[in-house]
């Protein structure tokens, strides 16, 4: 049984959570630190909410690239490191590896930061 | 009220009492009431605190608390110190008032003048109260900073020396100790410790000269804030730091804090200094600057993560680590600063 959970989904629940601050809480009556706070809160929100939809597509796309780079699939970060340890890899290969790796992640943590 | 509730309670009252007891002593230590004393963002291991005495005049607290330790950070009497040492040299820094130590109760600490600007780099560099001023920023930013690498060191004996190489190994150790490797930071500590640096260490680094450490008005930078992470070390690497993509806040194409090219900086470095900038190195630098940037990010989220210090802003920076390691491959893979 893939998924015995009632909705709303996890997805579902944070939207909510997201909607709640942002639409039903008045800032007005915050303080500036707690105003700075609260956008955090908010900001934590939607990297989660990316996360969760997007994990296993970016897993998969990883996969599919250190395959075609490497001739093997990179199974865990573990595994990368100690590859980047032995200097086990080709410069040009890892460099690509680690840019997609980087704009990957960043695509869930800032994806604004990518468009700068 | 449940057990944690009881606890936050707790916290709270002894929190309160604690500012009442700071408050009593800086009052005594000034010989003033105050009419208002607030915190505000503190840096690596200082709390900052805003003060307005009962005639107006305004004030600003810095202080390290009471067994408060960090990894990264000078003393706040050799701060006081340096800072006084740079006032004498005609720096732009603010004048320290009073100091105190460990023996007060209260931590160690400064208290200095308040000096009026702009420190927050965003409204620096969209707010057009400061159009006039933003196209010379860069240059003036070489220009100070060529004066406080032309400070005698003779004065300042307790400071760290750093090379390009101690400050890796450096924040190697530091990095390390988290436990958490990442496959972006193991190549680029492996690519910097094959890169060929001269060894230098012959000058006074703020250690943290960046956009959001001025206090900018309409005409000049008024001040340059924040000296704990100063020591002796390479020119480049302050050169370098103003120049790390994290502090252009989305002016990217502005390779200096946003606002300016690298000519402009070099230039009025340049203008000042006897020192010819190596391009090449500072590239090096500011891969090392970003690199620096992440570890601090860790840092910042592991004081969240292993102290239980509770921290929602804490625990968010862990997130920018990625941002970073984007900005690193970029000037590695395709040579973008």
């Amino acid at each position: 049984m893939k998924n015995f959970f009632d909705r709303p989904t996890k997805a579902e629940l944070i939207d909510v959570l997201h909607y709640f601050i942002f639409e039903e809480i008045d800032f007005k009556k915050l303080e500036e630190l707690d105003i700075f706070k609260v956008r955090i809160a908010l900001n934590i929100l939607k990297i989660l909410k990316r996360q969760i939809s997007n994990e296993k597509k970016i897993s998969k796309k990883l996969n599919t690239l250190s395959q075609n780079l490497f001739g093997e699939e990179i199974s865990s970060k573990q595994n990368l490191i100690e590859k980047i340890k032995k200097e086990d890899f080709n410069k040009d290969s890892i460099e690509e590896f680690l840019f997609e790796l980087s704009c990957e992640k960043l695509s869930i943590d800032n994806p604004s930061y990518l468009k700068d | 009220m449940g057990l944690v509730g009881i606890l936050e309670r707790e916290m709270l009252h002894f929190k309160i009492s604690r500012m009442d007891e700071l408050k009593n002593f800086l009052e005594s230590l000034l010989n003033s009431e105050f009419e208002d004393f607030y915190p505000l963002s503190g840096g690596a291991s200082a709390e900052i605190y805003n003060i307005v005495l009962k005639n107006g005049k305004k004030l600003v607290l810095r202080r390290t608390p009471e067994k408060s330790e960090s990894r990264l950070a000078i003393s706040k009497k050799i701060e006081a110190k340096v800072q006084k040492i740079l006032k004498k040299n005609k720096i732009p820094v603010p004048e320290i008032i009073e100091e105190f130590d460990e023996s007060s109760g209260v931590g160690s600490g400064y208290i200095m003048e308040f000096v009026l600007g702009e420190t927050i780099p965003r409204k620096i560099l969209r707010d057009e109260r400061f159009a006039q001023i933003r196209p010379n920023l860069a240059l003036r930013i070489g220009e100070v900073l060529a004066k406080i690498h032309q400070v005698d060191l003779s004065e300042i004996k307790e400071l760290e020396k750093m090379t390009f190489y101690n400050s890796l190994n450096k924040l190697y150790e530091v990095y390390s100790s988290f436990n958490e490797p990442q496959p972006v930071f193991e190549y680029v500590f492996n690519y910097l410790a094959k890169v060929n640096i001269k060894e230098k260490n012959n000058v006074l680094i703020h250690g943290d000269y960046r956009l959001g450490n001025f206090i900018v008005s309409e005409n000049s930078i008024e001040s340059i804030i924040d000296w704990e992470l100063t020591h002796i070390g390479d020119p480049l690497e302050d050169l370098s730091w103003v120049c790390v993509k994290s502090w252009r806040f989305g002016n990217n194409s502005k390779r200096v804090a946003g606002l300016g090219d690298l000519e402009d900086l070099i230039k009025g470095y340049e203008s000042i200094s006897s020192e010819t900038v190596d391009r090449f190195e500072l590239d090096i630098w500011q891969i090392y600057g970003s690199l620096r940037w992440g570890v601090i990010c860790m840092i910042q989220t592991f004081a969240h993560l292993n102290n239980n210090l509770n921290s929602i802003e804490k625990a968010a920076i862990g997130r920018r680590v990625s941002e970073t390691e984007f900005d690193l491959m970029n000037m590695i893979k395709n040579k973008e600063f």
